[in-house]
């Protein structure tokens, strides 16, 4: 593979250039009567070049838009066009660059997952920043952009007829802190000819399903103008309605007996467990992956939510399917609407083991936005109104971001639950569920500036953030509220659980320690279960953080460019329930002169390795980082500390 | 074009019990009687009618909840246990059109059902299969163009491009490909969108040019120093605008598609490239304290179906009053400024739009709003065809006034004491819809007038009338509103009700009168033999061909109900053509030249304030 070119300027000529351009400046514009006018400085000279290509066929993409951001800039930029296309070569030019500077290339193309200089092997890695001098021409880069992959068929339904205009959805299979789970990825609807076709796709392996929510609710409810039309409700009996939207229409009843579509899954099973997974690497194009829908007989389920009146205000019961827990709106099997009382009847449910979930907020795991920068979204469960959104990329998995819709609308009591349910082949009564209160927390944040960055002001507030320290999406992530006084922090709405405190948010941040009750309670998470209101406790942030630098060296088999820098605790018992945001577990990109460096990680002990970047996804796994401790460099990190440790890389097989 | 045609009436073609009958059975019944049943089959509109099974049919109407079934898979529904009432019943499936009984169209309006105590019923419902529009999208260099939203506009928009749309939009997949169904018949137009994200100039080079610009640089490496260091040609700036099928960014270009029920129409294929952009330079002229307080709007002339900036860059007006517009792709472009020739006061925060008249935009962050003066307007149409224009002009000038006096046409007891609750008002024609990114606005830039109080003497006087149409209406108390409205706007003879304001125009001496009376035209519908019509449409329309335009309050139009009869309600006082069409496009039925065609076989009527006509109906 190519590296860079680099062309040098000689030094001496441009300071001749610049000597010389002066009086000639000055002969042409007689000073103004002011003697003290500068002369102009010379346009800035520098220019960064290069190529697009295809990750995977290595063809030069034309009609890419290339976009160059500045990352450290010395100069104001002026007259510079920093957007260009592609020529049919593939080759973009950006022109008067000033320097010393430092930039990054990003580069897009719609039916391509976004690309940029740096992301040779996933469009998930870290953009490289480019070094440029005064004058310098960095040319010869080699900028990758990666097709994703497709799935496309039909879903008919027993009769061979399509479905039209249902929901069709690729869920993906992840690997999280030794689980196996799911990630929600893009959903899209089938055409007028039941066709769909799922893009954007990263590589990974995927389970094609059609999600199906039989979700009733009591046939009096109010709905709400916007959204719900009369025809979108089925009358199932004399007290409840069944709610169709993007899901297929329920079966006509046989003999008085409701049929339900359970969600299915390519090819036509509704066990996830049975059902047909899809390989993908980057550019495959898979299609016939049809989907058949089934009717199934179903049942009725009644019971009832034990709960304070406001905890059951607008509560949605969900019954999620084995295997699917895990994931958001869109995978139950059915969902119904509490009554003030607490009675609940889930209609058209088919047999099978299930999940119920009394929530306050749901959260899962999605694989980022595809290349059509369209997400499909799930119907709300009625009679829901709107709908609040909030998602953030997990450091834990590159290319996942964690997401939380909240729906119930208005105050609702702190309580949720969740319970396994086996489903019979006839109606089920008598379900009782008890709903466990949340747990607050409350203290104070003691903020510690770095005195080596005496300019640096804090953030007026500090938002501290629960990571759910074994990555249960259900826990969510609860976080302090915008109305606390500086300096102090509230967080209500604890799911019971564990948890480790965080500031994701403020660059250059990091939680120093944490103490309640007197002891220390940094290396060790929070279980909400111990006390219901967690009070004084106090958290330190500071952003004298270590700043660790270092050069990779290349050598025969693995050059600087190619690697990653990973740094991990030294002792193996930090490598387990790090929570979504892992705190001491950080990877840091290799720039064009094979330096690295790492600025938000806290003091401790730690091991360093650079490997190879293939590595990037999968380097957080227990059983990799048991394999290469023993080739880790061990560094000590002190707050305020600046380290320097070169790294020879390490292969890894 | 559609031709009225007063011919024999169609009847849907499943057993359908006359209309008559059901007029017998409305005595009042008593609510708890719940034993009618109204069933049937939904069929396909095919020349060999099939049942249809998984639609989802829903009744509406008396006091019963709405109620939805899926027919079978012979295409049967049943609703049992209604009370007696008078119902709609409509049928729903995906990839199919909404159906009602009764409807012999896609999007034509059905008839309802009276059903009587205890009648067992049974109908039929014509289904309908959507029409589809596929094709794939391909830039200059032939590869796919993904992720571009595509939508089909009704065609119609070609003569009326102010019309705001949403349909649905659909995306173009991985390999450019789209494809658009569930459409009702008509003519459409096709249009793709390709709209990268970021903002700021694109630069385009092929690949002869980036041959030259790698070649002079290498060059200019490679020997010896250049006192002067060379300043490249700039490269050519390009946008993405919207495309029109075949393949043009002028809209008034575009082709139509004519889709007739369940059409598929492939290959609807076409080139979506980028368009060369360019700016537009000029100066706001005026007497205004401070050219920086005016505010300047730009709209393009084109169908509006997403309302963004989409890529234009503002700059301006400064304080010469020099503007510049940036990244227009060909088109035409207006251009609105308007500011008030009073003091400035100090900068407000945006959305304090207190005593001020620029309701409904607000003003660049930071920019002094000025509180007092009238309100000065300039407007300018430019069209941009890839080379930057310079030297636009815009001199202000003052907004028109409209003056008057409002009477009361009724018995004077009847009016409430306070009148100072009475509002007039001057409303923009399309509504006063921006949008804006930054310092760049797009939209007609002209904000709502706020309405006017009426003065003591019963006089009242609105300034501040832009460049643009407006309407002129009233806003009674509520203890008015129910048995008043306004009735007429006259100014120099003419109606404005009718003809509506050209801004900026002056008017003074406007007399609105607002009435108490309600006229009224109703009759049935009947063949020559007698017998009661009512599959078909009733319309009235003005004798005079001045009122000849879609939307005029002059035009109206009902369906009889199931026993024949028709009510035509509040037609303002003239004469009026009256017809009968056998099929009725909701608005295609108001253009002239449909209208020229009716008058021949309408009845005249002349109606005068409050009268209340029986005009019964013949069709032939």
């Amino acid at each position: 593979m190519p590296g860079l070119s680099r062309l040098w300027t000689s030094s001496c000529a441009v300071l001749a250039g610049v000597v010389l351009a002066v009086p000639l400046l000055a002969r042409q514009n007689p000073p103004q009567g002011d003697a003290q006018s500068k002369p102009p400085e010379p346009p800035a000279n520098g220019v960064i070049s290069g190529t697009v290509f295809d990750g995977a066929t290595g063809e030069p993409v034309v009609n890419a838009l290339v976009n160059l951001q500045p990352a450290l800039v010395t100069k104001p930029m002026t007259n510079v066009i920093t957007r260009a296309i592609t020529d049919e070569k593939g080759r973009f030019v950006f022109q008067n660059l000033p320097g010393p500077s430092e930039f990054t290339v990003a580069v897009t193309k719609s039916g391509y997952l976004g690309g940029g200089f740096g992301r040779e092997l996933a469009p998930t890695e870290a953009l490289r920043r480019i070094v440029l001098k005064d004058g310098e021409w960095v040319g010869g880069l080699r900028v990758t952009i990666w097709k994703p992959g497709a799935i496309s068929g039909v879903v008919r339904d027993e009769a061979g007829e399509p479905a039209v205009g249902v929901l069709v959805r690729a869920l993906l299979r992840i690997r999280l802190m030794g689980r196996d789970d799911f990630a929600a990825g893009p959903m899209v609807l089938t055409d007028d000819r039941g066709a769909y076709r799922i893009l954007g796709l990263a590589p990974g392996r995927y389970y094609v399903q059609v999600p199906s929510v039989q979700a009733s609710v009591p046939s009096d409810t109010k709905f709400p103008a916007l959204g719900q039309s009369l025809s979108d409700a089925l009358d199932v009996d004399e007290s409840h309605r069944l709610v169709i939207g993007r899901y297929p229409l329920p079966p006509p009843p046989v003999d008085g007996r409701q049929l339900a579509y359970p969600l299915m899954f390519h090819p036509s099973t509704s066990q996830v467990a049975e059902a047909t997974p899809i390989d993908l690497r980057y550019g495959d194009d898979r299609s016939a992956i049809d989907i058949t829908l089934r009717p199934v007989a179903s049942v009725r389920i009644t019971g009832l939510v034990e709960a304070p009146p406001d905890a059951l205000r607008q509560l949605t019961l969900r019954l999620l399917p084995a295997g699917l827990e895990s994931l958001g709106l869109g995978a139950e099997a059915a969902t119904a609407l509490v009554a003030p009382d607490g009675r609940f009847t889930f209609m058209n449910v088919p047999a099978g083991s299930y999940t119920l979930d009394a929530p306050v907020q749901v959260t899962e795991l999605l694989s980022q936005a595809s290349a059509t920068n369209f997400r499909r979204s799930v119907p709300m469960p009625p009679p829901a109104q709107g709908r609040g959104i909030s998602w953030d990329t997990v450091d834990i998995a590159p290319g996942l971001d964690l997401a939380t819709t909240t729906f119930r609308g208005g105050q609702v009591g702190e309580y949720s639950g969740r319970m396994p349910l086996i489903v019979p082949g006839a109606d089920l009564s008598g379900v009782v569920l008890r709903l466990r209160p949340h747990a607050t927390m409350s203290g104070r944040v003691i903020v510690e500036s770095d005195p080596a960055q005496p300019d640096v002001k804090p953030p007026t507030r500090f938002t501290i953030y629960l990571d759910a320290a074994r990555g249960e999406t259900h826990l969510g992530r609860p976080q302090s509220s915008f109305q606390d006084q500086p300096g102090e922090f509230t967080i209500t709405g604890i799911v019971p659980g564990q948890y480790w405190l965080r500031v994701p948010g403020y660059a250059g941040w990091v939680v120093k320690s944490v103490t309640w009750n007197g002891r220390d309670r940094t290396m060790t998470p929070f279980d909400a279960a111990e006390a219901p209101e967690m009070n004084d406790v106090v958290v330190t942030v500071t952003n004298a953080t270590p700043q660790l630098t270092g050069t990779v060296r290349a050598t025969e088999e693995l050059k600087a460019e190619n690697t990653i820098v990973i740094a991990f605790p030294f002792e193996a018992t930090l490598w387990r329930g790090t929570g979504f945001y892992p705190a001491r577990m950080k990877s840091a990109p290799v720039t064009t002169t094979g330096a690295y460096r790492f600025t938000a990680l806290p003091a401790g002990d730690y091991l360093l390795l650079a490997i190879d970047r293939t590595h990037a996804n999968t380097w957080r796994e227990t059983a990799f980082l048991e394999r290469v401790a023993r080739f880790g460099t061990r560094v000590r990190l002190e707050w305020s500390g600046k380290p320097v440790q070169d790294l020879t890389p390490v292969v890894v097989r | 074009m559609k031709r009225a045609r007063a011919v024999v009436v169609r009847f849907a073609a499943v057993a359908l019990l006359p209309i008559a009958l059901a007029a017998q059975q409305r005595d009042s019944a008593p609510a708890a009687v719940t034993t009618a049943e109204l069933s049937g089959v939904v069929w396909s509109a095919d020349a060999n009618p099939q049942p249809v099974r998984r639609v989802v049919v829903s009744i509406a109407g008396g006091s019963i909840n709405a109620r939805s079934v899926i027919t079978d898979d012979a295409g049967r529904f049943v609703f049992a246990k209604l009370p007696a009432a008078t119902y709609t019943l409509t049928a729903k499936k995906p990839s199919f059109l909404p159906a009602e009984f009764g409807s012999s169209k896609p999007g034509r309006p059905g008839s309802k059902i009276a059903l009587g105590v205890g009648e067992k019923r049974a109908v039929g419902i014509t289904i309908f299969k959507g029409a589809a529009i596929a094709g794939s999208l391909r830039d200059e260099n032939g590869q796919p163009v993904a992720g571009a939203s595509v939508t089909a506009l009704d065609a119609r928009v070609m003569r009326d491009p102010s019309m705001i749309l949403s349909p649905e939009a659909f995306t173009t997949d991985d390999r450019g490909e789209y494809r658009i169904y569930g459409l009702t018949p008509g003519d459409y137009i096709v249009v793709a969108t390709a709209l990268p994200d970021g903002s700021g100039d694109i630069a385009l080079r092929r690949e002869v040019e980036m041959d030259a610009l790698l070649a002079s640089l290498s060059q200019r490496q490679n020997r010896a120093p250049n006192p002067t260091p060379a300043v490249p040609a700039r490269p050519k700036l390009v946008g993405f605008a919207p495309i029109y099928y075949p393949g043009t960014p002028m809209f008034q270009d575009s082709a139509k598609i004519h889709l007739d029920a369940g059409d598929e129409r492939g290959g609807v294929s076409f080139v979506v490239s980028h368009v060369p952009v360019a700016s537009i330079e000029g100066v706001v002229t005026g007497n205004v304290p401070s050219m920086t307080t005016v505010m300047l709007s730009i709209t393009p002339e084109q169908p509006r179906v997403n309302i963004t900036t989409g890529g234009i860059t503002a700059s301006g007006p400064d304080a010469n009053g020099v503007f510049k517009y940036g990244n227009l792709a060909p088109g035409r472009y207006r251009i609105v400024a308007r500011a008030r020739s009073g003091p400035a006061a100090p900068a407000q925060p945006i959305g304090a739009g207190r005593g001020g008249g620029f309701a409904g935009a607000t003003p660049p962050p930071g920019v002094a709003v000025p509180a007092n003066g009238d309100m000065l307007y300039a407007t300018v149409d430019v069209d941009v065809r890839g080379q930057d224009i310079n030297g636009v002009s815009l001199p202000l000038q003052l907004g028109g006034t409209v003056s008057g006096k409002i009477v009361f046409d009724g018995p004077a007891a009847a009016l409430p004491d306070d009148l100072s609750s009475i509002r007039v008002s001057v409303n923009l024609v399309g509504g006063g819809w921006n949008a804006s990114n930054g310092t760049t606005r797009v939209g007609p830039g002209l904000s709502a007038i706020l309405p006017a109080q009426l003065k003591e003497d019963g006089t009242f006087e609105i300034k501040g009338v832009g460049p643009t149409r407006y309407t002129i209406g009233t806003t009674l108390p509520p203890d008015m509103a129910t048995g008043w409205r306004l009735r007429s706007a006259i100014f120099d003879g003419r109606d404005l009700l009718d003809t509506m304001i050209d801004g900026p125009a002056s008017l003074q001496g406007v007399t609105l009168t607002v009435s108490d009376k309600r006229t009224q035209i109703a009759g049935v519908v009947k063949t020559a033999a007698g017998q009661l019509v009512s599959d078909c449409y009733v319309v009235a329309f003005s004798a005079d061909r001045n009122n000849w335009r879609i939307g005029s309050r002059r035009n109206l139009s009902a369906r009889p109900t199931t026993e024949g009869r028709f009510t035509l309600m509040d037609l303002p006082p003239g004469e009026y053509h009256l017809a009968v069409l056998t099929d009725l496009d909701p608005l295609d039925w108001q253009l002239p030249e449909s209208l020229e065609s009716l008058a021949p076989a309408a009845i005249k009527i002349r109606l005068t304030e409050g009268a209340k006509i029986a005009q019964d109906l013949q069709i032939r």
